[in-house]
């Protein structure tokens, strides 16, 4: 087996202090392998998004490090973020541009030139299916279009990893199952992607390995396959819950 | 782990992309607020040139009244603006573009510089028609100015940097219901109602010694009474040098207090 990509080291977050304390990560620690799709599932307040968030760098850890190739991304904090592409799970759209200047600008903000920039746009615009509305403003676009071009703005650059944190909230079953295809379309290109989601349809169909957080802290962390076969139960949806019931037994 | 090193001039290719980001926004909305300039110009010469003297205001009272009333309060004023549309910005309870821009690979500080900077062209461009087109149409009242455009024009733009570090510092420092509920009646009313905007500052210690001791510690006194010591001579206005002092020192009060509001809403890496 090849090193972890990404190495997530006894994390811990507290948000606030004194009597007003919540511990969101309770000293996670678990390994991303290169080019695989890994689920992070839980209920709500289990401490996903604020996992994503601590690997997309927008909060530090309290406590713990996360390796990227074996380094602490704190290292060589720039470094990483030129590998990592973030998909937040609310749009955050630059308002005042087009779907394609959100993109170009996207491209120059990782330094990239005007020519590399517009070559990327196009073919990401192509290949998310977004030609139609290059020119629209993105408070214009649909739901599903925006999540899109949030997708196509974090691969501007190439990115190594891809965070997608709820990629499909909210979106329309025939849509959904298009940006499933996408997201293994993604896969298929070398990219590591971290898929923070709700529904576990999506994560068993989408993920080569899943970890389920629970309390704010690592239940398990198993392959797909690995699971059905241990539980003997043939969706992951029944085996989550199974476990879910079993720890509020506990 | 193989990577190239990111250097300064990273930085700086960074920093002028959101520039040129911010400059295309500017473009697109410059029409509309030429056409608000050309109406703030016009009320106000109006209201300086007509109304206020058939109020009984003095001819001689008209240039330091217009450059604190209708100029620099007009500078604080899209100062408010700026902290009203960073508050919005702060992912207080939603994502925004600014959570985005926090993941570019770029340090925090140079990112809310170009905020800063970007509010410091806007502001300019906003407000220089107002003192320019001013003095022309109310050319009487300003026809013993004694200062030098050149020192205004400098000093206008140590205001503007001050008005960005101050209003910037602002959105970060209170909780976001706090501010938009309160921020002008609790703080704001209080900065600029007791300082030399209204009055200069001699006039008020020749009426209450203790209000213009009090209102020395106010710094939009300082950044009103310096425009006017450009503009119009230092004469009757307080010395450049104590404002110039005054305003750096407010400057990098406002810097430590942005640090801080910062770390406390963002929680950045």
């Amino acid at each position: 087996m090849s090193p972890p990509i990404l190495q997530i080291k006894n994390v811990t977050k507290t948000y606030g202090s004194g009597k007003n304390a919540v511990q969101a990560l309770k000293g996670v620690s678990l390994s991303i392998q290169e080019g695989e799709i890994f689920g992070l599932l839980g209920e709500n307040g289990a401490g996903k998004t604020t996992l994503s968030s601590i690997l997309a760098t927008l909060h530090p850890a309290t406590s713990g490090d996360v390796l990227f190739h074996g380094e602490s991304i704190y290292k060589n904090l720039f470094s990483y973020r030129k590998a990592l592409g973030y998909c937040p799970q609310y749009q955050n759209l630059d308002p005042f541009l087009t779907v394609k200047e959100n993109l170009l600008f996207a491209g120059r903000y990782f330094l990239m030139s005007e020519s590399a920039c517009e070559t990327r746009a196009n073919e990401l615009i192509h290949k998310l299916e977004l030609t139609r509305y290059v020119d629209f403003d993105v408070h214009a676009l649909s739901g599903g279009n925006k999540q899109r071009v949030l997708i196509a703005r974090a691969l501007m650059h190439k990115p190594s990893i891809i965070i997608l944190d709820e990629p499909t909230v909210g979106l329309d079953p025939d849509i959904r199952k298009k940006l499933w295809q996408q997201i293994i379309d993604l896969k298929k290109m070398g990219i590591t992607i971290i898929l923070t989601t709700h529904y576990l349809d999506e994560a068993e169909f989408l993920s080569d390995r899943v970890c389920i957080l629970h309390h704010s802290n690592v239940l398990l962390t198993a392959s797909i396959t690995e699971l059905k076969e241990k539980h003997h139960m043939n969706k992951l949806e029944d085996i989550f819950l199974h476990l879910m019931k079993e720890q509020r037994q506990d | 782990m193989q990577h190239m090193p990111h250097t300064w001039h990273d930085n700086m290719r960074i920093f002028l992309v959101l520039l040129q980001r911010d400059m295309k926004m500017l473009k697109n909305k410059l029409r509309s607020m030429l056409i608000d300039i050309f109406i703030t110009t016009t009320i106000e010469i109006l209201t300086f040139g007509s109304f206020f003297p058939l109020l009984g205001l003095p001819h001689e009272k008209i240039a330091p009244l217009y450059i604190g009333s209708a100029f620099a309060l007009l500078i604080f004023y899209q100062g408010y603006i700026f902290s009203m549309n960073l508050l919005d910005e702060i992912p207080h309870f939603r994502a925004t573009h600014m959570e985005y821009q926090l993941t570019l690979p770029l340090p925090k500080s140079w990112l809310f510089t170009e905020y800063i900077l970007y509010f410091i062209i806007e502001t300019f461009i906003i407000t220089i028609p107002v003192i320019l087109v001013g003095v022309w149409f109310l050319q009487s009242a300003f026809a013993t100015m004694q200062g030098h455009w050149l020192l205004f024009f400098f000093i206008d733009i140590v205001v503007l940097v001050f008005s960005g570090i101050f209003f910037f510092a602002l959105a970060f420092l209170f909780d976001y219901f706090w501010f938009r509920d309160n921020i002008w009646a609790r703080c704001l009313s209080w900065f600029f109602n007791l300082s030399a905007i209204f009055s200069t500052w001699y006039a008020i210690q020749a009426t209450s010694p203790f209000f213009a001791q009090l209102f020395l510690l106010n710094p939009f006194t300082h950044t009103t009474e310096i425009l006017r010591a450009a503009l119009l001579g230092q004469k009757g206005y307080l010395p450049i040098g104590w404002s110039l002092g005054a305003i750096l020192l407010y400057s990098i009060l406002g810097i430590i207090v942005a640090r801080h509001g910062i770390y406390k809403q963002l929680d950045p890496v």
